[in-house]
């Protein structure tokens, strides 16, 4: 910490220093061809006086009267020495080091030329991350990266978003997560509180993404083949997804304001699935008594009993959701000079969900500093911070959390009947049970004002990087990233009413502290082979472990005082749980990787990594990586030189594996726990089979791909083709339930993912004053099982067969309503031959619909005219089923007496309706179609992600009088349209990888308005 | 030369140090974990088992075992009560009849029961010598009986009752006495499963050596446990050995050991007056009043919602989802002077048509860790009378339902016979079990077609199944998940 106070000191000084200087330099930089080269370094010759070349490739420098020489250095670019003499303007071209695609992309443990990668990698600048109106990056990149499918499952401001990068490779739903690293370290991503030591989680949107603010975030690589992720050794199996922070830049000291505010609305689920409300419901409920053979006289007593004709009609979509702020503010300042650079910034970011009871405020700092020591040794420490605090609605996202909480509002909001008055007379909040009151479910209204369920999340990482040059070509370096997290959540359910009230109140605290270290140390090689520098190897060697540690401390407590402000245990009568809970885990690995490349054109790559864990069996721990990558510059061959219309052209190929290692900390270990407590005396039972043999799952990846540009860079395209093969997957191997175990975790199924990404980035137009650019992405991945160790395997809804996808439902199959008489009815078996209205005869079987899209991908236009730029991004989603998991409750007349869906409205009343709704009968004990595909509607939408208008000022001359670099004002529009294709879809089309929609927070839209300045 | 070879001892010192530093052994890849030990190392003691039947009892308590769903299928499925239609969801395929072979309760129950047997199992094989500890032996016996009662309920819930067709062909269930994870076993007959039964209850009772209210100590730790009535104890065990025997129609047995219980037990029957406040007063007992054995929750060990009382008792009681309501008829056929008739209050539901009988039989005070009673001395009295009645001592018979009956209605004499005294028994049990899980199981034993009420309008009048011998839903489907993993799996007919 006094090194990094010292060093702040230092370069403020430096700062100030440059003011006291008299004479006076400007001039220009450019490449070869005069195009402005932006953000190079002209330093004054063994000083530390220097500036950076701004966007026009300007630059003003005072310097000492005994300034000599000028030094002149830019990435992609060969270092140039002007000689000052008697100038005062300079304009000073640069030579690009080797060939023109020089551009840099990060790969595993460092950077490559982009031009010599022999991976597949995408990479998303900041400009695609800042400011939006999304509170954590796993929401921004949907749509971002071909390969990379992201679909939230919530409308929960700083939820996951669960990410699959190409396709669903490992069987258990965290073991498909991609890999995290944030400047070269791993970190602990997603939800920590989440099914760690006592499984507790009520918070079900703690994420750690949200609370790191994406203005600080430079640009993020999308790691996905086997010769960009192997090197990762055991954890890159299902993609990588690397985070760079931003970093000071020398020169002048910048600082750079940002805002944007608008308003978030709600997207209500499409008609069909919105609740009817009093007219059409008691119209509902009489059919379906008359139906089910009730008197009049019985009729008319229970619709009477349900308040009718006492007009109540209540709204309860429009109750419980509300037009949201949404607001964020960004400051941060970067400078520096040769020796010594910093960036530092502040974020605030608050997002008001559009479900009551849901927010997220967010507080940010982040310092980075870069010090040269010598010319040999060089430090950079960084470290950032984010405090978040979230309040949640009472509902869980994830694969098998149950929305169906009495008080959860987007459950209730369907279950409540349009009769049930949330309003008293004298316009207090109504908690009576009778029936016009809320005898069952709650009135959420209530819930949402004397209920708490909050995050209090803070996030620190902390990085150091020490890099010593032992040779010119030879550079050892030592990051040791520190990530400590610590998430501080409570639940208080009041006295009076909601699921505290039969125990007057209840409290439940978790705290749940994670910290994890990671050290690398490695060595970078680059020799020349010949002298030319087009004939030059690359190597690496490094060492690197990670341990993560958690502790987490769980306190429930039951009665409280009879008042709802005062919320904390402390106030309560019985605490009935407190414990503690902790879990570890270490990860060790050794690697190494070479490139060697020839002549710009032939690129050869090799990587290894052993690895060992402490999640696998005393037997296996550890495992071995490797991934062999080829690429082949086309355009740089002789016979291509000429070809004008191509601008570039290059193949690649790799192969690889790598490995998964994402299960429980203490899987694979035969134990017998303690904690089956009887009579307040412990007790304990033979809890895991386990396997001591268990290692890791291994995932071999082919993948081949080229990129194509013609005409000067207007038509830009890259294709790949991958097959990945996961096997030894970990899985949860069934065994007869006699053993007394539903199964164990074993090496066993191989799932297949291949597929074809592809982006196209054209520029139709590009004149004076205007272009027009568009850009598109289209995956499509087919995913099968191919293998499993007993046969079918039934995966909650989904059954696991060998030659299907994953994601493959199992359900009976919906034939449709008998025109005749209503019946529902439904397919005997898979033949689809015979129709039977006895659902329980019906077979289940597996239909041919999957929960994962078969193809998804995006669409941009851009249009610029002079300063102004309009631009539209779609992202669209096709070949997926969603399931509505609790359809049941609101379409059919098992349960008549909660709220019911519009699409009622269509059911079959006499005969001849041809209708898709069945004959309505309220009876309790009327089958419903649960269990059919009748409840699972096509999950196809196009959507409107980004709409954006915005206009850069750019009248120097002004600007420059209010010492202003620049400013640029925008309006934008998210989410703003979904088409979706399915008459019978009853929710958002996005529900989660899972596909099942669990009445969660209802997905928002926004307006907003941004502005930002750079002084 | 030299600088060159500066910089190439610079370079080996760096990547020695790094080693140094940051080379790992063997140990940080062995993460403990903090809540468990190996398997060799649970049971190496007196006191180790005591953990481990500790844990054998905790895995009684869950929901779908006995710490409801038995219960409730006793009487769900039955002729006295039916699920409201202002519900929470919860066992709709007892009240209609329509599971399903992928039905949750049944699948539930079946995991449950397993795992349950796996941990007896685990204590049953431990190795230690019940020769050399008189807590081994006590213990062990514990687990012995366990294992005895789960699998007489597995075989009630997944096969054809004893009495019914033939137990030596009809399917039981599988029998395991030993961990082994490899095992796909075949379902045994339901006498083999009988005799299995029988043979852990009689081992249980030769290793028994403790009544309830005695004190045993563990010398090494200086640690006492009170066996008190949630544990099994001597008499608990032949009380259930008589209530297998009668299951059997084996009358002679069942009377042998009903008598045994009833004359050397020391237990005594709660008295009428003592009737509301034993429901809802504290437990374990240790007292030999009435309660036998009961698996027991508390504040920091329970299921949660997951109780009877949840179900049972209504929020206007201080419940919760009050689910299940006992029919008119049944509510009518307590005396006014049965004290038992305080255990359900008639009242109106929202939404529910009639009269709303709710079943308050259980303690709402905490409803998240109410008491599952399992063996209460009543049924020895009741058993008695029904053996003496089914070996022809009809005055024995009266004689012995009328000394239980006095303790519940001081006005209620029984001067019946035949097949009037048959009825009047079973009438007895099914007030005094009511909503403890016994009725269904009389009418399965004795083979008996009964009208299972399903839906009540405002006049009272129900509607009513017929569930007749053969109808599919009287016992369970055998897990579709089982039988996928296990081809000798043998499925129930008509699922």
């Amino acid at each position: 910490m006094r090194k990094l106070m010292l060093m702040l000191t230092l370069s403020l000084l430096t700062v100030v220093s440059v003011f006291a200087q008299t004479r006076q330099l400007t001039g220009r930089v450019t490449d070869q061809k005069g195009v402005p080269v932006a953000n190079a370094s002209v330093i004054v010759k063994g000083t530390k006086i220097g500036a950076n070349t701004s966007d026009d490739g300007s630059f003003k420098l005072a310097v000492p009267a005994t300034a000599k020489v000028l030094v002149v250095k830019s990435i992609n670019f060969d270092e140039a020495q002007v000689t000052i003499g008697n100038n005062t303007n300079f304009t000073i071209k640069l030579e690009a080091t080797s060939s023109q695609l020089e551009e840099v992309v990060v790969v595993g443990y460092g950077t490559a030329k982009k031009s010599n990668v022999t991976a597949s990698i995408s990479k998303i600048d900041a400009s695609k991350i800042e400011n939006k109106p999304f509170a954590s990056l796993d929401q921004m990149l949907q749509g971002a990266a071909p390969g990379l499918q992201a679909t939230s499952s919530t409308g929960q401001p700083g939820a996951v978003t669960p990410i699959r990068i190409r396709g669903v490779g490992s069987f258990s739903y965290s073991g498909a997560r991609p890999l995290y690293i944030v400047d070269g370290a791993q970190i602990n991503d997603g939800d920590l509180s989440n099914g760690n030591g006592g499984g507790f989680n009520i918070n079900p949107s703690t994420n750690v993404l949200a609370t790191i603010n994406s203005d600080d975030i430079e640009n993020v690589t999308v790691l996905k083949d086997a010769a960009a992720t192997s090197i990762y050794g055991s954890r890159g199996a299902n993609g990588v997804i690397v985070i760079t922070t931003k970093s000071g830049r020398a020169g002048k000291t910048q600082f750079r304001f940002d805002t944007e505010v608008g308003q978030n609305n709600v997207i209500l689920p499409p008609q069909a699935g919105r609740p009817l409300r009093t007219n059409d419901w008691f119209e509902l409920l009489k059919e379906g008594l008359i139906n089910n053979g009730a008197s009049a006289a019985t009729v008319t007593s229970t619709i009477n009993s349900y308040g009718f004709g006492n007009g109540v009609d209540v709204d309860w979509f429009g109750l419980i959701t509300r037009p949201g702020d949404q607001k964020q503010y960004n400051l941060s300042v970067s400078g520096g000079d040769a020796k010594t650079k910093f960036f530092a910034s502040g974020g605030y970011f608050h997002q008001e969900g559009t479900t009551i009871g849901t927010d997220l405020t967010r507080v940010t700092g982040n310092v980075k500093v870069t010090h040269n020591a010598t010319d040999k040794l060089s430090f950079t420490t960084k470290i950032s911070a984010g405090n978040v605090l979230q309040n949640s609605a009472l509902a869980s996202s994830g694969p098998s959390g149950g929305g169906g909480y009495f008080g959860n509002p987007g459950y209730v909001s369907l279950v409540l009947r349009p009769t049930q008055n949330p309003f008293l007379s004298n316009g207090l909040l109504n908690i009576g049970t009778d029936n016009l009151g809320f005898p069952a479910h709650y009135n959420p209204l209530y819930v949402a004002a004397n209920d708490k369920r909050w995050l209090k999340s803070v996030n620190a990482i902390a990085n150091q990087n020490v890099e010593y040059k032992i040779l010119p070509n030879l550079k050892y370096s030592t990051t040791v990233n520190l990530q400590y997290t610590n998430n501080e959540e409570y639940q208080f359910n009041n006295p009076y009413h909601g699921d505290g009230s039969g125990a007057n109140g209840e409290g439940i605290s978790i705290i749940t502290r994670t910290f994890l270290y990671d050290l690398i140390n490695q060595l970078d090689y680059h020799i020349d082979i010949n002298k030319s520098k087009r004939f030059y190897a690359d190597m690496k060697v490094g060492q690197e472990a990670i341990k993560s540690q958690q502790f987490q401390q769980i306190g429930d407590v039951t009665g409280f005082p009879p008042r709802s402000d005062l919320y904390l245990s402390s106030n309560a009568a019985t605490s009935t749980n407190g414990k503690v809970y902790a879990n570890d885990y270490t990860f060790e690995g050794y690697f190494a990787n070479t490139t060697v490349s020839l002549l710009d054109k032939y690129t050869l790559y090799g990587s290894f990594r052993r690895d060992g864990s402490s999640r696998f069996g005393i037997e296996n721990p550890y495992g071995n990586f490797w991934s062999v990558g080829t690429s082949w510059n086309v355009l740089n061959e002789e016979a291509f030189k000429n070809v004008k219309a191509l601008s570039a052209f290059k193949l690649h190929a790799s192969y690889g594996t790598n490995g998964n290692a994402e299960i429980g900390n203490y899987t694979w270990r035969p134990s017998y726990a303690y904690g089956a407590n009887y009579n307040g005396v412990s007790g304990g039972t033979f809890n895991n089979i386990g396997n001591t043999s268990l290692t890791w799952e291994k995932n071999n990846q082919f993948d081949v791909g080229t990129n194509l540009g013609f005409l000067d860079g207007r038509i830009n395209a890259t294709v790949d083709y991958y097959i990945r093969k996961t096997e030894g997957s970990l899985l949860n191997q069934n065994l007869s339930r006699t053993t007394g175990f539903t199964g164990y975790i074993n090496n066993v199924g191989s799932l297949q993912n291949q597929g074809i990404e592809f982006t196209l980035n054209l520029v139709p137009i590009r004149a004076k004053d205007f272009t027009w650019e568009v850009n598109a992405s289209y995956t499509h991945n087919q995913n099968k099982v191919t293998s499993l160790p007993t046969g079918d395997q039934l995966n909650g809804s989904y059954m696991l067969r060998v030659g299907q996808p994953f994601y493959s439902f199992y359900n009976r199959s919906w034939a449709g309503v008998d025109p005749a008489n209503g019946a529902a009815l439904y397919y005997l078996d898979s033949t689809r031959t015979t129709t039977t209205t006895n659902k329980t005869a019906a077979q289940l079987f597996v239909l041919g619909k999957q929960a994962d899209p078969k193809y998804y991908g995006s669409l941009g236009n851009t249009f610029t005219y002079k300063g102004f730029s309009l631009n539209f991004d779609f992202y669209y989603n096709f070949g997926n089923y969603v399931q509505e998991a609790y359809a049941q409750y609101f379409l059919d007349g098992t349960y008549s007496t909660r709220g019911k869906y519009q699409l009622n409205l269509q059911r079959w009343r006499q005969p001849g309706d041809i209708t898709n709704v069945p004959r309505y009968v309220a009876s309790s004990s009327q089958v419903s179609s649960s269990g059919s595909d009748r409840l699972l509607s096509k999950g196809d939408y196009i959507r409107l992600r980004n709409v954006q208008l915005s206009y850069k000022y750019n009248d120097k001359k002004v600007l420059d009088k209010f010492h202003v670099n620049g400013v640029n004002i925008y309006a934008r529009g998210t989410n703003l349209w979904t088409k979706t294709f399915d008459a019978n879809l009853l929710s958002d089309p996005e529900q989660g990888i899972t596909g099942i929609s669990n009445q969660q927070v209802f997905a928002s839209k926004s307006v907003t308005f941004g502005f930002n300045v750079t002084f | 030369m030299k600088n060159n070879f500066n910089n190439i001892s610079k370079m080996f010192l760096a990547v020695g140090a790094a080693v140094i530093m940051f080379g790992c052994s063997k140990s940080f890849l062995d993460s403990k974990p903090y809540t468990s030990v190996v398997l060799s190392q649970a049971i190496n003691s007196e006191d180790d088992m005591n953990t481990a039947v500790n844990g054998l009892y905790a895995s009684l308590r869950a929901t779908d075992f006995y710490g409801r769903s038995f219960a409730i299928k006793g009487d769900l499925m039955a002729d006295n009560a039916f699920l409201s239609n202002q519900n929470s969801g919860r066992y709709l395929s007892f009240n209609n009849y329509n599971f399903t072979k992928t039905d949750g309760y049944a699948s539930s129950v079946w995991i449950n029961s397993y795992s349950a047997i796996k941990n007896a199992n685990f204590i049953i094989n431990s190795g230690l010598d019940p020769a050399k500890s008189t807590n081994v032996s006590q213990l062990l016996s514990e687990a012995y009986a366990i294992r005895g009662m789960i699998y007489f309920d597995l075989v009630r819930n997944y096969g054809l009752p004893y009495t019914v067709g033939d137990p030596n062909t009809n399917l039981g269930v599988p029998i395991v006495t030993s961990f082994d994870a490899t095992i796909k076993p075949k379902r045994a007959t339901v006498a083999a499963v009988y005799a299995q039964v029988l043979a852990d209850l009689t081992k249980a009772v030769s290793l028994a050596k403790n009544n309830q209210g005695e004190t045993m100590t563990f010398a090494a730790t200086n640690k006492t446990r009170a066996v008190n009535s949630s544990f099994m104890s001597k008499f608990a065990i032949k009380l259930l050995m008589a209530r297998v025997y009668q299951n059997q129609g084996d009358w002679a047995n069942a009377k042998l050991l009903a008598s045994d219980v009833i004359t050397n037990s020391g237990f005594t029957l709660v008295s009428a007056a003592n009737v509301l406040s034993y429901w809802k007063g504290a437990t374990p007992l240790t007292s030999k009043t009435e309660t036998m054995f009961e698996v027991t929750s508390d504040a920091n060990n329970s299921v949660g919602d997951g109780t009877l009382a949840n179900i049972y008792v209504p929020k206007t009681n201080g419940g919760s989802y009050g689910d299940i309501l006992a029919t008119v008829p049944f509510y009518d056929s307590y005396a006014a002077t049965d004290v038992r008739k305080g255990l359900i209050t008639p009242s109106t539901r929202s939404g529910q048509p009639g009269t709303a009988n709710y079943i308050v039989k259980y303690p709402i005070d905490v409803i998240s860790y109410d008491d599952v009673k399992i063996l209460r001395f009543s049924e020895a009295y009741l058993i008695l009378a029904e053996a003496e009645y089914n070996l022809g001592n009809t005055a024995n018979a009266v004689s012995v339902l009328n000394i239980f009956a006095k303790q519940r209605d001081p006005n209620k004499v029984y001067a019946s016979s035949g097949t009037q005294l048959l009825a009047d028994i079973l009438s007895e049990r099914a007030k005094e079990f009511a909503f403890e899980g016994y009725r269904f199981w009389d009418m399965m034993r004795l083979n008996y077609t009964f009208n299972k009420p399903q839906t009540q309008d405002a006049n009272n009048v129900y509607t009513y199944t017929a569930v007749a011998p053969g109808n599919i839903n009287r016992i369970f489907p055998i897990p579709n998940d089982e039988i996928l993993v296990n081809p000798n799996m043998v499925q129930n007919p008509g699922y």
